[in-house]
């Protein structure tokens, strides 16, 4: 069994900064089969409005894990679509020279405001995917900054050329899957959460199968619970490997 | 590595999209994830202010199969429990009864909790108690039921001392606060969560108070099975969890 995992905080909240730290979890998760892992950053350590410096900060911590593990761990930049155009420029051109493949958006605005549209630009100049954190906020004060389905999906169809991917199946659950069909640059995450059953299903049946990656949230979940949901799910072994491993692996251009 | 699971449930829940099994066929599954014994109710009892007929056919249903082991739920928030108790044991050997009590709408302070405490504690039955059935977060508009307080469980554990009881649901910050005040108290892994987590538990916890429990069918069986079988600790607490602590304190 071959495993990319889309969404993984490898540092959080400060902790598995150390080498010692890091070459455990990377040992531990190559024995499940995960060949490689996104790392999105310790996006929350300063809240969810980070300025330009505490980006750099959690910027460079995920350098320095693709230092030590150039094979193992994908970088995404992660970005405060709040600071402006320029800041948002410079950071990120920084993260490309470095070799990460993504950018990672958290809570500090929702994916619906116009704040959004320098980074879009900016995600497409270099064909890079966008994973946003997305959580069932329909009717929630939290929808400020927690960004809904039929936000991440609103934001997919108004830049139909940059690749989105919208987190945490099992938060926005069967909502989100149905906000998410006919988006052919919108992908899943199956991350998060605790594994009810009958998801993963439902998004294979409404979404097909190659628009669906696997991810965990790790360290906020078990990785055994995360690769247990979707190798215990009822659909063929055929779309399993692909949400496990090949779906990001074209993705991400891994080759 | 074979399981016993201690939160298995059998029915209909309206509330998501799964297949409709058979009993027979939802110990085949079971069977097909190594759990080898597994303590069943049924999902209805639930959503029925009287659980009691539902129970009796449960416990009908369970006798043509070898690897269940029924678990009437009782609602205490009705008369003639224990009556229906000591109906259901001349049904068959009863080794647990379930309660609900958020669903079925009474506290476990109330007098008819401490009856049943004694009378369990009489006749050597494990009480079963669930603490939520569904992620709060994420509930359908159309049904939301706050688990069960862990003030609640404190309280009742400290009230009975000496009586041991299983929690099932629990969230990882929920085990630790109960471990630490009440460590009677016996708690399965469904709900609990997060990176390295059994190391992390049995810092506090007494690792013979940690069973397995699936979830299943609301859970993905393989996802609580994997969680188990992969994670960072020495196989012989792996089988004390999965199987042989549940096996001890349930007699069975």
């Amino acid at each position: 069994m071959r495993i990319i995992d889309c969404h993984a905080h490898p540092i959080f909240f400060e902790n598995g900064k150390t080498k010692q730290e890091v070459d455990k979890l990377v040992s531990y998760s190559k024995s499940l089969g995960i060949e490689k892992m996104v790392c999105l950053g310790d996006v929350l350590v300063y809240g969810p409005n980070p300025n330009a410096q505490q980006l750099r900060a959690i910027n460079d911590d995920t350098r320095q894990l693709m230092a030590w593990y150039p094979d193992f761990f994908i970088g995404f930049c992660y970005l405060n679509p709040t600071l402006g155009e320029k800041p948002l420029q410079v950071e990120l051109e920084l993260c490309v020279k470095a070799g990460f493949r993504g950018i990672k958006l958290e809570m500090s605005n929702n994916a619906r405001d116009a704040v959004m549209t320098p980074l879009m630009i900016a995600a497409e100049q270099y064909a890079l995917p966008v994973l946003q954190h997305t959580w069932n906020s329909l009717h929630k004060q939290t929808r400020k900054i927690n960004s809904d389905p039929i936000d991440t999906c609103l934001l997919a169809r108004r830049f139909p050329n940059v690749t989105v991917i919208m987190a945490h199946l099992y938060s926005f659950g069967i909502r989100g899957v149905l906000e998410a069909q006919n988006l052919p640059n919108l992908y899943i995450d199956t991350s998060s959460c605790l594994p009810f059953a009958g998801l993963i299903e439902y998004a294979v049946e409404k979404l097909g199968p190659n628009r669906i990656l696997y991810g965990s949230d790790i360290p906020i979940r078990e990785l055994g619970q995360c690769i247990g949901r979707v190798i215990g799910s009822d659909i063929d072994s055929k779309t399993k490997e692909k949400i496990l491993y090949s779906n990001a692996q074209s993705l991400l251009g891994i080759a | 590595m074979t399981f016993v699971d201690t939160n298995t449930s059998y029915g209909h829940w309206p509330f998501a999209l799964l297949p409709k099994q058979t009993l027979g066929q939802f110990e085949a599954h079971l069977q097909e994830h190594q759990i080898e014994r597994a303590l069943v109710s049924r999902l209805e009892t639930i959503f029925l202010p009287d659980p009691d007929r539902t129970n009796r056919d449960h416990i009908r249903a369970c006798k043509r199969l070898d690897n269940l082991s029924p678990v009437p739920v009782l609602n205490l928030a009705n008369r003639g429990c224990l009556q229906n108790l000591e109906e259901y044991r001349r049904m068959t050997e009863i080794k647990a009864v379930k309660l609900y009590p958020n669903f079925h709408n009474y506290s476990l302070r109330s007098t008819r909790v401490s009856r049943l405490t004694e009378y369990l504690a009489a006749k050597e039955i494990r009480l079963i108690i669930n603490m939520r059935m569904m992620d709060e977060r994420h509930q359908y508009h159309g049904l939301k039921i706050k688990g069960v307080s862990t003030k609640q469980i404190i309280s009742y554990a400290k009230r009975f001392s000496e009586f041991p009881f299983l929690c099932t649901g629990l969230y990882q910050p929920e085990m630790l606060a109960i471990a630490e005040q009440c460590p009677q108290v016996r708690m399965d892994l469904s709900f609990a969560d997060s990176h390295n987590l059994i190391n992390g538990l049995i810092e506090t916890i007494n690792p013979e108070h940690l069973y397995f429990g699936s979830h299943a069918p609301l859970m993905v069986t393989k996802a609580n099975t994997y969680k188990l079988e992969t994670a960072s600790i020495p196989t012989t607490l792996k089988i004390r969890i999965a199987r042989d602590n549940a096996k001890a304190f349930f007699k069975l």
